[in-house]
């Protein structure tokens, strides 16, 4: 039997993760064409995979980063796929969300604990922060690393909003 | 010097040239300096109309007539600081620059070329009229505005786009007859962003507008040699010089006399057609068909567009 390429490997190994941390099917990525680039994993539409141009300088949307030990979904793909979230969820409300765009670490409170687990299943490690508020109420704002009440945010430089 | 703060020299050759075209300059000099009402389009590949509106509530937004994703908003704000911005629900752009993609109608499943994308304004309007399916190549020649474009495209949400750094006139060559439909917002001298940005006046001149039309006649040939038989192509500019609009489809309509400019119909937009003639030139009858959008005629900023048809 042959073994699978790397690339493979790493796409599945991602879209697990997805599934297992966040609850995203993997059923949903079924219509796109995923690829990997320098370690990454993106995601395009099956017309935009196959194409071959010229002086191409990317396609599609790069779902997830991977680490050596860990493997973050970007802050687009979140944003994008957030309705899709069932696990891993904490929610913001204004002033925290203010922070959260501003790229901050932020003390939260998660709701109350049943004896040995967590209600919410949410647990240290990467999460999706989603919106409370009146505006963009349910939105997914990005992902964030949660480290028992801390919760540190993972929006890109590039992405951050100061003020 | 900004036009929000003070009343610029507008350059007297410019004067002349608005004169001749026939206007008013009474009434339409200051409404090109005067800022048009602010503009968002909803991105409906993030969230629904009913969605972004509820948020958006409090702005009392009205919608325009030719497109329902897109509204106006009378309050000045910064729409670009909002939190609906940062999520990609919105993109916040002029009401006149949302016209070119309408009249496209791009459909889900398509390949579809937008040859000059950055920043990516009409290239996130393309991919949500796709619904993020089929292909659209964004391009641009520039690699510091494509930086611009694919940060657009990802908080967009955008996975259906491949972003390309060419010269326009190279892709005739390359994907001849590829596309189902193509976008080529020309570089132009930008008279019709005035209100915006006076940075247009630091180049603009008669030998300006002169290059700035070479290089339009050569991309406008190159994506029309990228059409399919029976596609589509839009041509549009934010500027009112004849020579890089009349001028343009004149010379594409010479080369390609099969080529059909068909008119421009949008509920609600008041617009004006193509000029017959312009400094003694007679241009191509069928660019009567192309619309111009004036300041002090529509709540926007000046643009040309113009539909062309490939036959079969």
């Amino acid at each position: 039997m042959r073994s699978k390429d790397p690339q493979t490997e790493l796409i599945e190994r991602t879209l697990s993760s997805f599934e297992e941390r966040f609850g995203i099917s993997q059923d949903c990525f079924s219509s796109c064409h995923l690829f990997t680039r320098r370690n990454d994993v993106w995601c395009c539409s099956q017309q935009a995979g196959q194409v071959q141009l010229p002086q191409t300088v990317r396609r599609g949307l790069r779902i997830a980063r991977v680490f050596e030990y860990t493997i973050r979904p970007t802050t687009n793909a979140v944003q994008l796929f957030g309705h899709l979230v069932k696990r891993s969820r904490v929610e913001l409300d204004e002033r925290q969300t203010r922070l959260f765009l501003a790229g901050k670490t932020q003390d939260i409170h998660l709701p109350e604990e049943k004896e040995g687990e967590c209600v919410t299943g949410v647990t240290d490690g990467f999460v999706v922060a989603f919106h409370k508020g009146q505006r963009a109420h349910g939105f997914a704002l990005g992902i964030g690393l949660l480290k028992g009440k801390k919760l540190k945010s993972q929006v890109p430089r590039s992405r951050r909003v100061i003020g | 010097m900004s036009a929000r703060r003070g009343k610029p020299d507008l350059p007297p050759l410019m004067f002349s040239r608005f004169e001749k075209m026939g206007f008013d300059l009474d009434e339409f000099v200051p409404a090109l300096l005067r800022p048009p009402s602010q503009t968002f389009r909803i991105n409906a590949l993030k969230g629904t109309r009913e969605q972004v509106l509820e948020s958006l509530a409090y702005l009392e937004p009205e919608p325009v007539a030719w497109n329902d994703l897109v509204f106006r908003v009378k309050k000045r704000i910064k729409l670009g600081n909002l939190l609906e911005h940062f999520l990609g629900l919105i993109y916040v752009q002029d009401s006149s620059s949302t016209i070119p993609v309408t009249v496209l109608d791009p459909q889900p499943g398509e390949e579809v070329l937008d040859l000059t994308a950055a920043p990516g304004s009409k290239s996130t309007q393309i991919a949500a009229a796709m619904n993020n399916t089929g292909l659209l190549v964004a391009n641009d020649v520039s690699g510091k505005r494509i930086a611009s474009l694919t940060g657009n495209l990802d908080r967009s949400g955008v996975i259906n786009a491949v972003v390309t750094r060419l010269a326009g006139q190279a892709y005739g060559h390359i994907a001849a007859e590829r596309f189902d439909r193509v976008l080529i917002d020309a570089p132009c001298s930008s008279e019709g962003t005035l209100s915006r940005s006076l940075k247009a006046l630091e180049i603009w001149s008669e030998a300006s507008i002169k290059r700035l039309a070479a290089t339009q006649r050569s991309l406008i040939l190159s994506a029309y040699y990228c059409l399919k038989p029976g596609g589509i192509m839009v041509y549009s500019t934010c500027t009112f010089a004849p020579e890089e609009n009349e001028g343009t489809l004149t010379h594409l309509l010479k080369k390609f006399p099969e080529a059909v400019v068909e008119p421009v119909r949008l509920e609600g937009v008041n617009a004006r057609g193509g000029f017959s003639e312009w400094l003694r030139k007679t241009f191509h009858p069928a660019v009567k068909n192309m619309i111009r959008l004036f300041p002090h005629e529509h709540d926007g900023e000046g643009f040309c567009v113009a539909r062309i048809h490939k036959p079969s």
